[in-house]
């Protein structure tokens, strides 16, 4: 018999496991993956013909990966925001509520598996960009772009997690994930500059991962250093993580208190 | 077979009362939330967005573009309501029922289609008020009423295109993937996000042949105002287009239903 794991690797096993089952869960509808796979194929092929149009063809790598982002969101939002949702239909989130695994590291994977196909979503936009507009990222900026999407990703995730906790007490998410999706690309500066903002609008902005993401990605592409918006990214993904944990224990506690989780 | 006044009063009941239970029953976005969230949110926020994607870029005059995502935003409502319409009978069971009764099929789905008409319209009208509010939108007084007649035509072909899709839900699960990769068409085909001009001619031929194209062309000719002549002629092409997919839809509600009886099922995948 082989000695336990440490609570650590245990953890870490128990994610990846919960990422793993919920990514084949999530390609079992291969209709599904095309549009989640598509879409940002889409808003590539409209951004780059914009952008070539309004004179600024230089910049379709970027767009190319604006679309990628606005790829990933739509996953993080789609899937997350409603994997809550599904549980509960299925019958599994009293389940899950009950397992003797800290909540947050139950749920961690219903993010992290459509943040893994958001991501995959990226790399093609930017194939496809490649190959109909001969944009592509320069070969010595490959790896420091990548680690820019992973910062990213990360970031979005963040956002998926607020939302994956706080859904388990939603009936009807689905109203919530329709009114927030484009406000977001907006206020993260995918493909629309902050500076177009209003004030306020900024001001929003700057509380949510996703617009530090999205600059990362963008100094990435554009050659600028990357350092701090990465730190400011890590920084305001960690409390996300840390309000989410928060979260959690209220809705652990309500849906314990109430015994009414399976109607929300 | 005859049809007297008794059928008449019959259908015109059908078309009336029957869509308006269809539509509270069927459509999942009647709910206050998600009829606000879905149907008048997403339609302004999608505007919004692209308007400001046109200014960073430095597009000069955003007004024609906003026309055209106002037209644009009313896509969920008449795909996605029109395949509700239809393909959530099979989720509530009532799929069965439905294709049992007696009543006449165009009545019946034409039933289905008119409240998502009146839905779509509405939506045009919200975000364009949205547009103007928000954007500084101005149509010419004199080009309001075509360009309320280019989107009443918009509305009624792509309803007639959700329509059609939902008639798949006849004999396939998941249409509603369908549904949402027609949305994800009809932002590069319409026009409304990127001028024709810097598109290739291949998606601008299948655009002519798709809901919207030539309603979002009428409104914006209207409005700039060009001669009756030129928004006239494409709101007349619009309406062929829906009339098209209109005809299409019936035939394969017809020839699905006939299979769905000969096959004993109301299933083929």
């Amino acid at each position: 018999m082989s000695a336990p794991l440490s609570r650590t690797r245990w953890s870490i096993r128990l994610v990846l496991v919960g990422v793993r089952t919920h990514l084949l869960f999530l390609a079992e509808s291969r209709i599904s993956i095309a549009i989640l796979l598509g879409t940002p194929v889409v808003y590539a092929l409209v951004g780059a013909y914009l952008y070539r149009d309004g004179g600024r063809g230089n910049d379709v790598v970027a767009v190319g990966a604006a679309a990628g982002i606005i790829g990933i969101w739509s996953a993080v939002l789609s899937n997350s925001g409603t994997a809550v949702h599904r549980q509960r239909w299925m019958g599994t989130l009293e389940l899950m509520m009950v397992s003797p695994a800290p909540l947050l590291l139950v749920l961690a994977p219903l993010v992290l598996a459509p943040t893994v196909l958001g991501v995959g979503s990226l790399a093609v936009a930017l194939a496809f960009t490649g190959l109909v507009f001969h944009a592509t990222v320069p070969v010595a900026a490959l790896l420091p772009f990548v680690l820019s999407v992973l910062v990213c990703a990360v970031a979005i995730a963040t956002m998926g997690l607020i939302m994956a906790v706080t859904f388990v007490l939603f009936r009807n998410p689905y109203a919530v994930v329709n009114a927030i999706e484009i406000p977001v690309w907006i206020l993260s500066g995918m493909m629309v500059p902050l500076g177009l903002l209003p004030g306020w609008a900024q001001s929003v902005a700057a509380v949510l991962p996703s617009r530090w993401g999205v600059e990362v990605v963008n100094d990435s592409v554009s050659g600028s250093p990357v350092l701090a918006a990465t730190l400011i990214a890590i920084a305001v993904a960690v409390l996300y993580v840390l309000a989410a944990a928060f979260i959690i224990r209220y809705v652990a506690r309500r849906a314990r208190a109430q015994g009414s989780l399976h109607l929300a | 077979m005859s049809f007297d006044g008794t059928d008449i009063v019959r259908s015109i009941r059908m078309l009336v009362v029957g869509g308006l239970i269809s539509y509270r029953a069927l459509f999942q976005w009647t709910r206050p939330a998600s009829f606000v969230a879905s149907l008048m949110v997403m339609p302004v926020m999608q505007m919004v967005f692209f308007v400001l994607v046109g200014r960073a870029i430095g597009v000069a005059d955003d007004t024609l573009r906003a026309l055209g995502l106002a037209i644009l935003g009313a896509t969920g409502a008449c795909i996605m309501g029109g395949t509700m319409a239809i393909a959530n009978e099979r989720i509530y069971g009532t799929l069965g029922p439905v294709l049992l009764s007696t009543c006449r099929r165009g009545v019946l789905w034409a039933s289905r289609a008119v409240p998502y008409v009146v839905n779509a319209f509405a939506v045009m009208v919200f975000t364009l008020i949205c547009a103007r509010l928000l954007l500084g939108l101005r149509i010419p007084v004199g080009a309001l009423v075509p360009v309320l007649v280019a989107m009443a035509a918009g509305s009624l072909s792509c309803t007639a295109f959700g329509i059609g899709i939902g008639a798949l839900g006849l004999r396939f699960r998941n249409v509603n993937d369908v549904a949402n990769l027609a949305l994800m068409v009809f932002v590069v085909t319409s026009g409304a996000v990127v001028p024709p001009r810097a598109m290739p001619d291949w998606i601008n031929t299948v655009g002519a042949f798709l809901p919207l194209t030539h309603a979002i062309r009428a409104a914006r000719a209207a409005a700039s105002g060009q001669a009756w002549v030129t928004f006239g002629g494409e709101i007349l092409a619009e309406l062929a287009v829906g009339v098209g997919y209109g005809v299409l839809a019936l035939v394969m509600l017809r020839v699905f239903e006939a299979r769905s009886r000969n096959g004993l099922s109301l299933d083929a995948a």
